[in-house]
């Protein structure tokens, strides 16, 4: 009976996957400050190199001091850059391929956990966190439609003994054009979720993840033929189911999803969307906290209700370097 | 004639239920692993030694014993048992236990209030949890509560809340509290063979998941050290870690053996 073959992995795994904390990993040569009361320094009846021997003689399992945070506080923060080809970057109904072009998105992003409160059966951890990032097409003719991404969000997060994990939260998302410099786009974004993580094998984790909730959207619309500001407000559910699979150094991240949409403002009254998507992210550790990924992600929109065709598929490939890190 | 076949029976019934009630609060060996040996006391002041079988039951008083490689599980009503290997150790009651040296697990559900000794220092555990009880050079032990629910007295330091993945020192006669150390849970759960010998997973397998999840949330660092035995009461064991497993300790060269 191995320990990878029960939860305790995949319990870590759900809670790095969903706020991207890095599993740090310094190392400090300090005393160790763990104890209800004052202390002196240990004295060591031996030092030196460990030497699996001495360790494994018990079978208790090997004992590394760590240092932990009194607060349960954790900010982190990172940025993240990549280069992607989008085969269909403006969603438009027909082929795969229509003005396919490279976008760069450079993201600067930040939050914390507010603390880590025990409940006995489960964990109850508060974050906060924000993100901006510049979005630039490669195609001359689209360098019109470059944007900046800002967002925010609080999430209440519970996670289970039994692997489950809720969560309710809220997030405040707007696009602006790079050119015009006005706001396009924006939404207030109110949802709830279950997510599920469990060990497959030694080396492989999945996840399965459901979500609820309603996006209160305002976009820049002309204001004829019965178009509204919020016409691309919608309630949307969501089921995903993904795994992690560690192969030597790489992590290989392959993901399913679908999502039905609803809409019910302006133009857009009585439309439904189904979205469905399938994605493999590939992971390699450059160093402590930076990561280079290899993404690749077909999207495929089943849109009915109105007369507009909004079907549309897509596929982006690309590379990415990540760099995040937790205080 | 009546009267004594009556008195017979009784006696029987009487038996019977003592050998059953016994049987069940005596400790049952529920897994072996290579050869495991119990040593006990007889009247004439000898000892026997046998081979413990699975299924057997344990007397109180008797010592077990595992040599190098071989471990054996207990149960006795709502906790679990694992004796590590080379590991001395007996059952004075159902809820004492006294370890001579080696490595022990303990593993409940309910509350339970026992009584961990070793060849000097003794504590009493009230509550519930998953603990690992290992026997030290100085007569004490260390107890490392992987999740637990509740607290540890004893004579001379009084009652403490244990604290997951914190390993504290038991010291001394009068016993005392002695360090306390935070430790890398994950690394102690991969590198355990009282949690990876075994063929069944312990019942509390989600909690203490949520303990290493609730550290991983909370850690901020590791120590190039780990923790040994303590040959004196002033002295513990920190060894090094070379520079080349500092990034990434080497869990199956600690499961050799």
């Amino acid at each position: 009976m191995k320990i990878t073959k029960l939860s305790l992995i995949a319990l870590l795994s759900s809670a790095s996957m969903l706020f991207a904390q890095s599993n740090e990993d310094r190392s400090r040569a300090q005393r160790i400050d763990s104890t209800n009361r004052a202390q002196g320094l240990p004295q060591t009846g031996n030092s030196g190199k460990s030497g699996s021997a001495s360790v494994a003689k018990s079978d208790t399992g090997a004992q590394r001091p760590v240092q932990l945070r009194k607060s349960g506080i954790s900010p982190f923060l990172g940025y993240d850059v990549k280069m992607v080809y989008r085969s269909n970057p403006l969603a438009s109904a027909g082929k795969l391929k229509q003005l396919a072009t490279g976008v760069w998105t450079h993201t600067f992003f930040a939050g914390a956990g507010l603390g880590v409160f025990d409940f006995g059966d489960a964990v109850v951890t508060p974050y906060v966190g924000g993100s901006w990032s510049s979005n630039e097409y490669t195609e001359t003719n689209l360098q019109v439609f470059d944007y900046y991404s800002t967002g925010a969000y609080a999430t209440l997060l519970a996670q289970y003994s039994n692997g489950w994990s809720a969560r309710a939260s809220v997030s405040y998302a707007s696009d602006s054009s790079v050119k015009y410099k006005t706001e396009d786009y924006s939404e207030f974004y109110p949802n709830i979720g279950i997510m599920k993580a469990y060990s497959i094998s030694s080396d492989t984790t999945a996840i399965f993840d459901a979500s609820l909730g309603k996006h209160e959207a305002e976009s820049f619309v002309l204001p004829f033929n019965g178009a509204t500001k919020d016409q691309l407000s919608n309630w949307d559910a969501s089921l995903s189911y993904g795994l992690r699979h560690k192969y030597g150094k790489l992590t290989l991240s392959p993901k399913v999803s679908t999502t039905y949409k609803l809409y019910d403002d302006g133009n857009n009254k009585d439309r439904d969307d189904w979205v469905n998507s399938a994605s493999l992210i590939i992971d390699y550790p450059l160093v402590s906290d930076v990561k280079a990924s290899l993404l690749a992600t077909y999207t495929n929109r089943d849109s009915s209700g109105t007369d507009q065709n909004y079907d549309y598929k897509s596929w982006d490939g690309g590379i990415g370097i990540n760099l995040s890190t937790r205080f | 004639m009546l009267k004594f076949l009556i008195n017979l029976l009784l006696n029987a019934v009487a038996f019977a239920t003592a050998f059953l009630l016994h049987a069940a609060t005596a400790p049952r060996c529920t897994y072996l692993k290579d050869k495991v040996e119990t040593v006990t006391h007889l009247e004439n002041n000898q000892t026997s030694i046998s081979s413990i079988e699975t299924n057997q039951t344990i007397g109180f008083g008797d010592l077990i014993a595992t040599g190098s490689g071989s471990r054996a599980a207990f149960t006795l009503p709502s906790t679990i048992w694992r004796l590590g290997s080379m590991s001395v150790g007996k059952w004075n009651t159902p809820t004492s236990f006294w370890i001579h040296s080696g490595s022990l697990l303990f593993c409940t559900e309910k509350e339970q209030t026992i009584q961990f000794a070793a060849r000097e220092a003794s504590a009493i555990f009230s509550g519930r949890g998953t603990l690992i009880i290992e026997a030290l050079e100085n007569g004490g032990f260390k107890i490392i509560p992987l999740e637990v629910e509740g607290t540890l007295t004893t004579e001379k330091g009084g009652t403490k809340d244990l604290i997951s993945s914190r390993l504290l020192l038991v010291l001394g006669s009068p016993t005392y509290f002695g360090d306390a150390y935070d430790i890398d849970l994950m690394l102690l759960l991969k590198s355990s063979r009282l949690i990876n010998a075994y063929p069944t997973a312990l019942p509390t397998m989600g909690r203490i998941g949520l303990s290493v999840y609730k550290q991983d949330l909370k850690i901020r660092g590791k120590y190039n050290a780990l923790i040994g035995d303590a040959p004196t009461k002033e002295k513990l064991d920190i060894w090094a870690l070379s520079t080349d497993e500092e990034d990434g300790l080497d869990v199956e060269s600690l499961l050799q053996n």
